[in-house]
């Protein structure tokens, strides 16, 4: 078991690399995609909408292939490198989705009362609507990068030396069940680590936001009871 | 501009129209002045022709059932609404014409700069939520106005204390009562030195026993000779604070006079229906 825990875990550091890249290259592409899809000229809207329609109907593995085996000719691409960029287009709809959501949260008075004390359109966007919307964004964010973590071992497909790819060495090369059993229940084990911290620290983040805009309490999961916020003065 | 200028007369006629840039008489009086505002929304007509101007110093209250229009006036006077047609005048200069035979459409510049001259307070307070109460307050200074930190901090600290609350300049809007959160939301107004402040039913979403210390603040504000249009339900604070009374239905003014002299004896059914309705709640 800890031969094959020390196989695996070399793969750690790359199932890490790619999901968070591919997770803020995803980001990143979403933010125009979202302009489209919220501006007020109907054709760049269609646009937006075609984007997201058309790249969220791309299953990842197809994606995955497509960037690795077709760019491949044109540029000289690691899987690694592939596999960041298939996953960071692909996810981009979704992270779009939710910074759409998390604008249209921001109720039109927010804007009304803007506009009364005489800010402009961008300052009361960088000001009063934004800050209000990241908030929002942040617990699905993160829950995005979550998915990004799970949808990296995909990556394995093309040769990306993850946790998952060491793991098929392993059971490749053994025949016994034992083995099998033991690289199976150790990828399980190293997903739930890697996944519970971020899935922890996104309740406390989610925790905090709704505290500032609210007041109000998000519901408590049952291993977060003994935690106790620092600081919440409300009165 | 005199101060507490003597308002017009019950049932004014409607004055002739402007054109362009001329200045009548009228509209120089007025500090703010909307003629003939009309505003749909689709097919509903919200406002119909409305003509409505306030005097420095006056205190304006109007009075409507809902949907009557009267939130709608409101928010054409600082162009939160842009209206379908009609002029809008400010110190007797026109800042945007709609729909008329000389049509004028304020700058993005010219809009802000309105605002800032008109404040507006909200029903519903609309403050920033991220932002504590002394932010709230500063955001304008520092952003609209261009002041320092450092001087947005000291005047926005005059302001609350103004509305009291000085010693909840840290706390969030959500660990404030609504009645302390409407008190914010007039300092964040206030502290953009309006000329005029618009007040959108500043006491309907509170619980009774909070209105009482928003209504502190508007008379204090009343008695230092701010010029004021407040949409209100409360009468008996209309009948003390204001000079005006506005009672507007289905988008026309219907009669508008002294509060005391509408209240014991409004001249159209609609005012005397919808007084019955205001006194029994």
């Amino acid at each position: 078991m800890a031969y094959v825990m020390r196989q695996i875990l070399v793969g750690v550091p790359v199932t890490l690399l790619l999901a968070v890249l591919a997770w803020i290259l995803c980001g990143l592409l979403a933010l125009p995609i979202t302009g489209l899809v919220r501006s007020r000229l109907l054709p760049l809207r269609v646009l937006g909408d075609l984007i997201t329609m058309f790249v969220r109907g791309v299953p990842e593995l197809v994606a995955l292939f497509v960037v690795f085996f077709g760019l491949q000719q044109y540029v000289s691409l690691s899987p690694l490198d592939a596999a960041i960029i298939a996953f960071g287009i692909v996810e981009a709809p979704f992270a779009s989705e939710i910074y759409r959501a998390s604008l249209t949260t921001v109720q039109r008075g927010q804007r009304d009362a803007a506009d009364s004390i005489g800010l402009n359109r961008l300052q009361g966007f960088v000001h009063v609507v934004l800050p209000q919307a990241v908030r929002f964004a942040i617990p699905p964010m993160i829950n995005l990068f979550i998915g990004m973590l799970n949808l990296s071992s995909v990556a394995a497909a093309i040769g990306v030396n993850d946790v998952i790819q060491r793991a098929n060495f392993l059971m490749s090369a053994s025949t016994g069940g034992l083995r099998f059993l033991a690289t199976t229940g150790g990828i399980c084990i190293i997903y739930l680590v890697m996944v519970a911290p971020v899935s922890y620290v996104s309740r406390l983040i989610e925790r905090r936001m709704r505290r500032d805009l609210f007041g109000a309490r998000a519901p408590r999961r049952l291993w977060q009871r003994s935690i106790v916020i620092r600081g919440s003065g409300a009165a | 501009m005199p101060r507490g200028a003597q308002q017009p007369v019950r049932q004014r006629e409607s004055e002739p129209p402007i054109e362009g840039l001329d200045r009548s008489a009228a509209a120089v009086s007025y500090v703010l002045h909307i003629e003939r505002a009309v505003k749909r929304f689709g097919q509903a007509t919200a406002l119909d022709g409305v003509d409505f101007g306030v005097a420095g110093g006056e205190r304006v209250a109007i009075v409507g059932r809902s949907g009557s229009g009267k939130t709608t006036l409101l928010r054409c006077l600082n162009l939160l609404e842009t209206p379908t047609s009609g002029t809008l005048s400010y110190e007797g200069r026109v800042v945007g014409s709609w729909g008329g035979p000389s049509p004028r459409t304020p700058s993005r510049r010219e809009l802000s700069q309105h605002r800032i001259h008109v404040g507006m307070v909200f029903q519903r307070f609309e403050l920033f939520p991220h932002l504590t109460a002394l932010g709230n307050v500063m955001l304008g200074l520092r952003r609209s106005l261009g002041y320092s930190k450092h001087e947005a901090r000291e005047r926005a600290m005059e302001q609350l204390a103004l509305v009291g609350l000085a010693e909840r300049a840290r706390a969030h809007p959500h660990e404030l009562s609504g009645g302390q959160q409407q008190r914010v939301a007039i300092a964040r107004s206030l502290a953009m030195e309006p000329k005029v402040m618009l007040f959108d039913e500043p006491t309907s979403a509170l619980d009774p026993e909070l209105v009482d210390e928003v209504l502190a603040v508007i008379l204090k504000l009343a008695e230092r000779g701010m010029t004021m249009v407040a949409v209100t339900h409360e009468l008996a604070f209309a009948r003390d604070v204001a000079t005006r009374m506005v009672v507007v239905d289905s988008g026309e003014i219907v009669e508008q006079g002294p509060p005391g002299d509408i209240i014991h004896s409004p001249a159209s059914p609609v005012t005397h229906s919808l007084l019955r309705r205001l006194r029994l709640t």
